[in-house]
């Protein structure tokens, strides 16, 4: 007899997508060298809503039904408990020839707890790269972007220190497979601001094999699947604000919000170097005619319609006013308004840096840094994303 | 003594990452030729009783699958059939563990409710979950999905006091060995799991906490703060050492002047800690403890057994010293030139890691390693650096070799130290250090072939235990 959790999987995952879901125990999916547990049946429904609106909706917005339908996996078994494995690293999913995912580690998931959604989506969207990859190979030059420095020892490294060298995760060290799924998978979990940051915090060698390697996987998806990958991206990152219930950084940055102010300097380890290329200009050309170089920019909401954007430079400081207008998907657009004093003074000096903030078209996104407690807010141009302006919100 | 098996090794989880398996299409064969074997055992009996009642009707009117099918049905029916439920109690590992108790109802539509005496919200709340009954070479009963059942299989030993990846080896697979209405016996598939059902009375079914009385009393014993744990029974004294996660029990006693062991698992029933197998030694059987009693303001468990009224209490020396211990431990590494490492370092009055040296930024473990120098012991503090290896960053030096007593204590005397300490580290150093040379010294218990417990001879409230 189907109980209503049976009835709610055949409604909303079996019939829709045609994938197979197993929760309940089935020793013969398994690997019988592994002690393993079933998931408790009141984590079914959250663990697949998630990955439903996370996983399946975003490729189905981005590529189609038919696309999902085709390449998804037929089967998803669901098991309670991590898979411990004898290296001491722990298994949280499997896929095999395309058509079978095993989830892991049900049991702690928790839809209010970005880390554990973010972690699901993660395996499934690694696991769903593998298939993908299973069906059409990757170009292989993407194999001799970290050639020869792929290994078993992975387990022994941190995320950081494999960052460091070119990789996107210590697991994507295991093998170019797992490199490139690691990617994918990676980059949609955590998001794009996450990416940015992350790569920008590294060396410059390790930066430009974290960049061909963004590439290799946005062309992939691009010329295999028409799939625009940045798109996909934001989709997967707004779903999974919307199941977890994390604040947007507009909802609490803003005029009358928790945070007014975000604080630019360069100290801000993974800010963005193009960013920093335009502010580097304008202090130049302020030492130029001042003898002072800038210090640090500040960006306040101080009205409902108007920006305020602070340099500080030498002890001084000169302020610039900008109205504007946020549109129905939270796109906003900056019109430079006027200067003080000291910002007539300075103004030609650093006109790169007010036009910075009228030419382009901003989101609000969180600034990721694993440095600091700090809580980070960063304006993102829809037009070059990797200019954006992260500072620490006050 | 309750203490839970140590970390056998620290290990960093991936937890950001999966892994990619290959189906491993052995075990699917497997199983497929198992089944097909079970076939074949089905029809040769239906042609050897073909040619022997020639004129008989066919016994077996019905196809295996049919048999089967029928056999699990009626005992399904047989499960769902108890008024008042069950009672199980299930030993895991091969039945080498000591017993949870259950109470189980189950339903037609495949549903059972459940309590447990695992924790005190398990016996408390009920749970309901999945089960079905299925042909798995037997007529098997699975639990399928997540029950309380399942905590003493989950590998996350956080949850069980298991092995990490293991749990406490038991099982919620079982195949269904013998039923009648008065009594059901299951072993597990996997680990070999014994349990053990009977119908539960109407008092039990409502109350399952009320039915044990104050039998768990008895886990107070994790609040006696000494090492060594004495029963005195009358005349009678014996050691003893309790695992709570394992629900086993070790009595250590001395017969003619040697000490001897024995070990059983036990469980909780009405006002009674059971032993699963009796224990019998100087002339008394002990089947179970019962009348427990804790007094909590003399540290005393009053307990009766063998039908004498006696008491479980601390105890600052084991029942008879191992006065060679001391020496064997020292050699065993020295003669490797290698060292003994602990993860906790000491535990104080019960408290695991007293001193809190695991709160050192990458600490890895504690080490005694022999003739470090050539004049003196050390005790180090190791930690990881850059993830990668491991170093000594200080330690205590102590006099080489240490002082060894005719009554078996070996006694630490503090040379300095040698590194350098953070002065936020210092109190941790001092600490560990203090404690170590001790003037009363240490007695060391061998608790497997490379596992020593170091426990203070002063008063039994401190002890180090040592593996390599």
């Amino acid at each position: 007899m189907p109980s209503k959790l049976d009835n709610w999987l055949y409604d909303s995952i079996t019939h829709p997508y045609n994938i197979e879901v197993k929760y309940k125990w089935d020793q013969s999916e398994l690997d019988l060298n592994k002690t393993l547990v079933p998931p408790i049946e009141s984590q079914v429904q959250p663990v697949l809503d998630a990955l439903r609106q996370i996983w399946i909706n975003t490729y189905i917005a981005e590529a189609g039904a038919t696309f999902f339908k085709k390449y998804s996996p037929k089967l998803i078994v669901m098991v309670g408990s991590p898979s411990f494995n004898p290296d001491g690293s722990i298994t949280l999913g499997t896929a095999e020839g395309g058509r079978r995912v095993v989830l892991y580690d049900v049991n702690d998931f928790d839809n209010t707890n970005v880390n554990s959604v973010q972690q699901m989506v993660h395996v499934v969207e690694h696991e769903f790269g593998h298939i993908l990859n299973q069906n059409q190979i990757y170009p292989p030059e993407f194999k001799l972007i970290s050639v020869g420095k792929y290994t078993a020892n992975w387990i022994n490294e941190s995320d950081d220190q494999a960052n460091s060298e070119g990789f996107i995760s210590a697991y994507a060290k295991s093998a170019p497979d797992e490199d490139f799924v690691e990617m994918i998978s990676l980059m949609l979990s955590n998001g794009r601001m996450w990416f940015e940051m992350m790569v920008n915090s590294q060396s410059d060698s390790a930066q430009s094999a974290l960049r061909s390697k963004e590439q290799y996987v946005v062309s992939y998806y691009k010329s295999v699947w028409n799939i625009d990958f940045y798109a996909l991206q934001t989709d997967v990152q707004r779903a999974l604000t919307s199941v977890t219930g994390r604040p947007t950084l507009a909802s609490v940055f803003g005029f009358g919000k928790i945070y007014t102010s975000a604080v630019w300097s360069a100290a801000i380890t993974g800010s963005s170097p193009d960013f920093k290329t335009i502010f580097d200009a304008a202090s130049t050309s302020l030492d130029g005619s001042f003898g002072v170089t800038l210090d640090s920019m500040k960006v306040t909401f101080i009205a409902s319609n108007r920006i305020r954007v602070q340099m500080f430079f030498g002890g001084y400081q000169a302020s610039f006013t900008y109205s504007f207008s946020t549109d129905a998907n939270g796109v906003m657009t900056l019109t430079y308004l006027t200067a003080d004093s000291n910002g007539t003074l300075i103004k030609d000096d650093v006109q790169g840096l007010l036009d910075y903030f009228s030419q382009y078209h901003f989101t609000l996104d969180w600034g990721f840094n694993r440095d600091s407690n700090a809580n980070l807010g960063a304006f993102v141009p829809q037009e070059s994303p990797q200019v954006y302006y992260v500072g620490i919100l006050e | 003594m309750s203490r839970k098996s140590q970390k056998s090794k620290k290990l960093r989880t991936q937890t950001q990452n999966s892994k990619l398996r290959t189906q491993n299409s052995a075990q699917n064969s497997k199983l497929k030729k198992m089944n097909k074997s079970l076939l074949y055992i089905g029809l040769f009996l239906m042609i050897a009783f073909a040619a022997c009642k020639k004129d008989d009707s066919h016994p077996f009117d019905k196809s295996p699958n049919d048999r089967m099918q029928e056999l699990l049905d009626s005992y399904q029916s047989t499960f769902v059939n108890a008024q008042y439920g069950w009672r199980a109690v299930v030993f895991p590992d091969s039945g080498k563990s000591g017993g949870y108790t259950f109470y189980w109802k189950f339903t037609n539509d495949n549903r059972v409710t459940m309590y447990a005496d695992i924790y005190p919200s398990t016996i408390d709340q009920s749970f309901e979950s999945s089960y079905r009954m299925k042909g798995l070479q037997q007529p098997s009963l699975i639990f399928d999905t997540y029950s309380y059942l399942h905590i003493l299989s989950d590998p996350n030993s956080n949850v069980n006091g298991g092995t990490m990846g293991k749990g406490l080896l038991s099982d919620f697979e079982f195949a269904v060995d013998t039923v009648t209405k008065d009594s059901v016996k299951l072993t597990g598939r996997y680990n070999g799991s014994k349990a053990f059902m009977v119908p539960a009375t109407q008092q039990e079914s409502q109350d399952f906490a009320g039915s044990f009385g104050n039998a768990m009393d008895f886990e107070n014993i994790a609040n006696l703060t000494t090492y060594f744990k004495r029963l005195v029974l009358g005349s009678n004294q014996f050691d003893i050492s309790v695992n709570l996660s394992t629900r086993t029990i070790t009595f250590s006693w001395v017969e003619g002047g040697v000490v001897k062991t024995f070990t059983t698992g036990y469980f909780y029933a009405n006002g009674k800690v059971v032993l699963a197998q009796p224990f019998t030694a100087n002339g008394i059987t002990i089947t179970d403890f019962s009348s427990i009693n804790y007094d909590a303001a003399n540290s005393i468990i009053h307990i009766t057994a063998a039908g004498v009224a006696g008491q479980i209490q601390g105890s600052g020396q084991p029942i008879l010293v191992d006065t060679e211990a001391p020496q064997r431990w020292y050699q065993a590494v020295l003669s490797q030139d290698s060292y003994w490492y602990s993860f906790t370092g000491f535990t104080i009055e019960g408290q695991q890691d007293a001193y809190g040296i695991t709160t050192i930024p990458n600490f890895y473990y504690l080490i005694f390693w022999p003739k470090f120098g050539s004049n003196y012991d050390l005790t180090g503090f190791v930690v990881v650096v850059n993830n990668s290896s491991l170093s000594i960053s200080y330690g205590l030096a102590t006099a080489t070799p240490p002082t060894f007593t005719s009554d078996g204590r070996v006694i630490f005397t503090e040379l300095g130290f040698v590194g350098t300490i953070p002065p936020s580290q210092q109190s941790i150093y001092d600490n560990t250090a203090a404690k170590f040379t001790d003037p009363s010294g240490f007695y060391l218990v061998q608790t497997g072939k490379q596992a020593y417990d170091m426990v203070s001879a002063k008063d039994g409230k401190a002890w180090i235990s040592w593996v390599y």
